[in-house]
């Protein structure tokens, strides 16, 4: 469904991710591993077209990723969003269908669909007219979810989506995932550090370090003489790859 | 009662009131913006930089509403340009810029209206002169109070969403810069709509205690915008009926009066409020809301 066909990303002329390589299948549920300044973030936004690519490309179901923006959506990480702000979870997760609708054009009765469905689909039901400002933690995450499923995404890209997250709820996170990738022609790849919820969650990985350092099933990609040589090596800051 | 209401029937009493009423209208509008991105301290920037351009067009053209409009918009647009760029080509930071521009031009202003003028004038330009509003002030707080009203009916759900995460209205394909400086000349409009009335200082009481107000009572974007409105124009018409009953200044009593109904929503509301937070109890787990106590 999706491939990285010898992907180079540079922040001016210093590369921050060189010469990636790999295939992942519809239903994959991948985690982008790797120690801080690997690239990791840097490789999830240029798949989604934030970042350019130096050399390579990224295709998705053998078409190119940038003309397909609209099934992709990228999710940065939960703190850049005000959560004090006056909003209930319903009303969050309705702003995922802005962007088919623009400025104007009303609700529809498939729209109200897509935002119900989405809102099932990360357990947000009996939380719809909460306000935001007193979720969890992990219901935060899920609300920012739900508002990318929403808006009719079939590929997530989610950039640290258990930091700050106790176990319970990056184990519920993730099992939710796992059943939203499973259910359709979808792909999820989540950069994170939690390499034992990703071990033993998460189908398959790709582990960087600047470098491509294994891609694939992830109990194999992520074995120790992978980590160890990935978390050994030098690393190159991925200057303002979180901006 | 009557006495309260007396100032309906003056013409002249009335007109201001219905002045401040429309400025009010805007001010809580746009207010809302600022509370919620927390740029409370670009509409003070903007109040203060827009000195200089009225003062400029005032000494060129003596009290042409136009003038002012036009010397005030250009100034306090200037200013927001000038700090955005300062704030991408050197390594201050975007508040600090607007600090540092507003500091500049307020004092450019106030060096040029007192050359030119006398210390009453300057005392007008800082504080306002309610009484003294005519039609033409009427005209112009009433249109772009309908401007502002229109532009929030026409584009509320991008507003909402830039405010609330300008990086998601990006990623969308929304017009997330348009937008922004949409914001940004509404509230120099809005402002220059309450200049004459209230003053440079005062006409920020307008713009930041209704919405900070319908903040502490509303979970919900439309209706804090909604609300914040409504204490707006209650609060202008409780000051100026104050102020009329009483014999005090008017502009004044009007901040006075949404100070006030600040301050007590500070206290009581029931949510937000500081009586509440403290006869709150310690949460204690229950069941159904560990989430909400566990992941905090």
């Amino acid at each position: 469904m999706l491939s990285l066909r010898d992907l180079t990303l540079c922040y001016g002329r210093t590369p921050a991710v060189h010469h990636v390589a790999a295939e992942f299948p519809a239903g994959a549920l991948v985690a982008v591993a790797g120690p801080n300044g690997a690239g990791k973030s840097t490789l999830l936004r240029a798949i989604v077209g934030l970042h350019p690519a130096t050399a390579g490309s990224v295709l998705l179901d053998g078409a190119p990723a940038g003309d397909q923006r609209h099934r992709l959506a990228w999710l940065p990480q939960r703190s850049v969003v005000d959560w004090d702000f006056p909003l209930a979870v319903g009303d969050v997760v309705a702003m995922g269908r802005a962007g088919r609708l623009g400025a104007w054009r009303g609700f529809s009765a498939a729209d109200r669909a897509a935002v119900a469905e989405a809102l099932t689909a990360m357990g947000l039901d009996e939380l719809i007219d909460r306000p935001i400002a007193a979720l969890s933690g992990g219901q935060q995450q899920r609300v920012l979810i739900a508002r990318a499923l929403a808006g009719g995404a079939d590929v997530l890209l989610l950039d640290e989506p258990f930091a700050g997250l106790d176990l319970n709820a990056a184990r519920d996170l993730v099992a939710r995932l796992r059943a939203w990738v499973g259910s359709g022609h979808r792909l999820a790849l989540c950069a994170l550090h939690e390499i034992d919820v990703a071990r033993a969650d998460f189908s398959h990985a790709l582990l960087l370090a600047t470098h491509l350092v294994a891609a694939g099933a992830a109990h194999e990609a992520l074995a120790d003489a992978n980590l160890a040589s990935a978390f050994a090596g030098p690393i190159v800051h991925d200057h303002g790859a979180h901006r | 009662m009557s006495g309260w209401l007396d100032f309906l029937s003056d013409p002249g009493l009335a007109r201001a009131a219905a002045t401040c009423a429309f400025a009010a209208v805007g001010a809580g509008l746009v207010g809302c913006v600022l509370t919620a991105r927390r740029l409370a301290l670009v509409a003070d920037a903007l109040a203060h930089s827009l000195l200089p351009g009225a003062g400029v067009a005032w000494l060129l053209f003596g009290s042409s509403m136009t003038a002012l409009l036009v010397g005030g918009l250009i100034a306090a647009l200037a200013t927001a340009l000038g700090a955005g760029l300062l704030a991408r080509l050197t390594r201050l930071k975007e508040d600090a810029a607007f600090a540092a521009l507003f500091s500049a031009l307020f004092a450019v202003g106030v060096v040029l209206v007192q050359r030119a003028g006398t210390p009453v004038d300057l005392l007008r330009f800082l504080f306002g002169e309610v009484l003294a509003v005519g039609p033409a002030d009427l005209r112009l707080a009433a249109t772009v109070a309908t401007l502002t009203v229109a532009g929030f009916g026409l584009f509320h759900r991008a507003i909402a969403i830039e405010c609330f995460d300008p990086v998601f209205h990006r990623a969308i394909g929304g017009r997330s810069a348009l937008i922004h400086s949409g914001l940004l000349v509404a509230t120099a409009l809005n402002l220059i709509a309450a200049l004459h009335a209230l003053g440079i200082v005062l006409a920020l009481g307008l713009f930041m205690l209704p919405a900070t107000t319908a903040y502490l009572w509303c979970e919900r974007w439309g209706a804090m915008l909604v609300a914040s409105c409504a204490i707006a124009v209650a609060g202008t018409f409780i000051g100026f009926a104050a102020s009329c009953r009483f014999a005090l200044p008017s502009g004044p009593s009007i901040v006075a009066a949404l100070g006030a109904l600040f301050v007590l929503s500070a206290l009581f509301s029931p949510r937000h409020g500081l009586v509440a937070r403290l006869r709150r109890p310690h949460r204690h787990l229950r069941e159904g809301d560990t989430h909400t106590v566990c992941e905090r």
